[in-house]
């Protein structure tokens, strides 16, 4: 078991210096000469300023060179400064995050709340009118924007029947319940989005344990569907649900750009949307590495959890 | 739903079988055939074909210039204007059409541009194998974790909000899915009889892979695009939507649903019309795809 982590995780590390020097260089495709891009707001600059700048930011030295001392000082934390406020990326994701992974928790639980029952009633009844209709609200939140969704949701909730708000933030740990309120609509639209992709999972592998011979011995023995269902199968049948995690974590960021954004969360995609549209390279650059980071995590941890969780994978 | 196939591989076809592949024209009918059994896949398909017209002939079928300002502002729909007005009094209904026609245009050259990029890499490594294999799907492993609509987004602010870089930015987003499917397809498609008869006659690796391997890897690749689509009408409305996307004056319907963002307790149909457009036409790509799926699989893929 050892073994296979390590050798899960030496795998993973190639792909990990492959993101980096994809993020790194985004930078290079600019067009043009990036100190020029970046800081095109502050006005012109000397021809002095601009190589002090160049060389401040390594864009003197050629490019493997830049990249690996961009990757050195990103592993200690440093993300150098946004080109906008001159502040250090570092202390905007550290407000950031925590928004983002409060609000990210709250979305996958909800999508869980939703996927798991649904799928499990559909493998169950299969064929059964519950199962066509969830299938047909499954096929429609995939093609669902979200951003449409949350807009059809604020239209509903907010400016028609004023049951909560349209747009703010408060902090889980400033007052629960209000913060609640704040988190509910951007939680549901981004867990709504999430909940297709698990449930049809659940309900395809659920399909295909309860086939299976210790399933009928287990009912042979006379235990009650229930049990042998949510016991039994169920167990077996969450395994390969794990493998759509990478793929569920990646929806989750990604529609957590867009809520953030309608919502005025001030998470980290708020912050990338928001360095995006200022062309702030270092922002643009420290939120593309941890998103991307984030996935990889994810899929290395639904790779060991599925090993250690069934013991007929022995690699 | 997305488990990867682990299906073996299908008998070889029988001669009835080749009699029907060698007429191309019953061959067609008998697919179409079967597409349109998947009832849904019909109407997904008739979703289609009725956004492409309008978008081929949006100069001929819109009732207005889009960027035209009339004299009258957020009018509501009339026979006048069909779908009313929007803030700036230009009609509703001709930027719908010519939404249509920036999104359909821009999603299909980027979806088939990634597909064929993707589909060439993807039967390549499976044939080659070796360290070329290895190489590429590492590559592709780091683009898959960026999560599409990020990587779009990247890729659209480094290069800069236009036509072209949106192609660049959603076909590059597609290059590794359709890659991944074309591989593990090559690679069952290599063991086969016909391609070892291929390279006993003398093929060269390159003839092998895009006459034999490639043709008989296409039915997944085009079910990857037919789904691609869906993604990318998906992430141009995104990244119009959070104004990374075409810039004014060229209409598309997420830059629509932005601009009523603002409005949405005013008028809140202009924020809802263009979004149905895009869950509509999203829907019917994604069911197109499936439908493509359960309609080219039995014997001429293998896969399901």
């Amino acid at each position: 078991m050892v073994r296979y982590i390590l050798v899960r995780l030496v795998h993973a590390l190639p792909i990990v210096l492959l993101v980096t020097f994809a993020t790194y260089s985004l930078l290079l495709m600019l067009p043009g000469d990036p100190v020029t891009v970046m800081f095109a707001q502050g006005g012109a600059l000397t021809p002095q300023q601009q190589a002090n700048l160049r060389h401040q930011l390594n864009l003197d030295k050629p490019i493997p060179v830049q990249w690996l001392l961009w990757v050195k000082d990103v592993a200690t934390g440093d993300f150098g400064r946004s080109t906008q406020t001159r502040l250090p990326v570092s202390r905007l994701l550290r407000t950031s995050l925590p928004v983002t992974l409060q609000l990210g928790t709250f979305a996958l639980v909800l999508s869980l709340i939703l996927a798991i029952p649904a799928g499990v009633l559909s493998a169950v009844r299969a064929n059964s009118w519950f199962d066509r209709i969830a299938t047909v609200v499954a096929i429609g939140g995939v093609a669902m924007p979200d951003f449409f969704l949350a807009i059809v949701l604020i239209i509903i909730f907010a400016s028609r029947l004023h049951w909560l708000p349209a747009t703010g933030w408060i902090s889980l740990g400033t007052n629960p319940t209000r913060a609640l309120k704040y988190m509910l609509l951007p939680g549901i639209v981004v867990g709504f989005a999430l909940a297709p992709l698990t449930m049809r999972q659940i309900r395809s592998s659920l399909l295909e344990v309860l086939r299976q011979d210790y399933v009928r011995t287990a009912r042979a023995k006379g235990l009650r569907e229930q049990r042998v269902v949510l016991v039994h199968a169920l167990r077996n049948a969450l395994l390969p649900t794990l493998t759509v995690l990478s793929l569920v974590i990646g929806r989750l960021l990604a529609g957590q750009v867009i809520v953030e954004q309608i919502f005025g969360i001030p998470g980290m995609g708020r912050v990338f949307v928001g360095a995006i549209l200022s062309r702030d390279f270092p922002v643009v650059q420290a939120t593309v590495l941890l998103i991307a980071l984030m996935v990889i995590v994810a899929n290395l941890a639904a790779d060991i959890c599925y090993a250690v969780l069934d013991p007929r994978i022995r690699y | 739903m997305n488990a990867p196939p682990q299906q073996e591989i299908p008998p070889l076809l029988s001669a009835h079988d080749i009699l029907i592949q060698n007429n191309l024209r019953s061959n067609l009918y008998i697919f179409i055939q079967r597409l349109l059994r998947v009832r849904l896949a019909s109407f997904a398909l008739a979703i289609i074909v009725v956004t492409s017209v309008l978008a081929i002939f949006a100069p001929l079928l819109s009732p207005y210039d889009p960027s035209f300002t009339g004299p009258d502002p957020l009018a509501g729909p009339s026979a006048r204007h069909l779908l009313g007005t929007d803030q700036l009094g230009r009609d509703e209904l001709s930027q719908l059409i010519y939404g249509a026609r920036i999104t359909l245009w821009i999603s299909a050259i980027a979806v088939i541009a990634g597909g064929t990029v993707g589909g060439l890499l993807g039967v390549t490594s499976g044939y080659v194998r070796g360290f070329f294999d290895t190489a590429v799907m590492r590559c592709m492993d780091a683009l898959v974790a960026f999560p599409s609509l990020i990587l779009a987004l990247a890729l659209a602010s480094a290069l800069g909000p236009n036509a072209r870089d949106l192609v660049i930015a959603i076909g590059v987003a597609n290059v590794p899915w359709v890659a991944r499917i074309a591989r593990s397809q090559a690679l069952q498609v290599r063991e086969l009889p016909f391609i070892e008869a291929a390279r006993a006659l003398g093929a060269s690796p390159m003839r092998i892979i895009l006459r034999h391997v490639l043709a008989n890897t296409l039915s997944p690749i085009v079910v990857q695009v037919t789904l691609g689509m869906g993604y990318a009408v998906l992430a141009i409305a995104a990244l119009s939507f959070l104004g990374a996307g075409v810039p004014p004056p060229a209409t598309s319907w997420g830059t629509m649903l932005q601009l009523s963002f603002g409005l949405v307790n005013q008028a809140p149909m202009l924020s809802i019309i263009p979004g149905i457009a895009i869950f509509l036409l999203v829907l019917a790509f994604n069911i197109l795809g499936d439908g493509l799926r359960e309609a080219l699989d039995p014997r001429l893929s293998g896969t399901r």
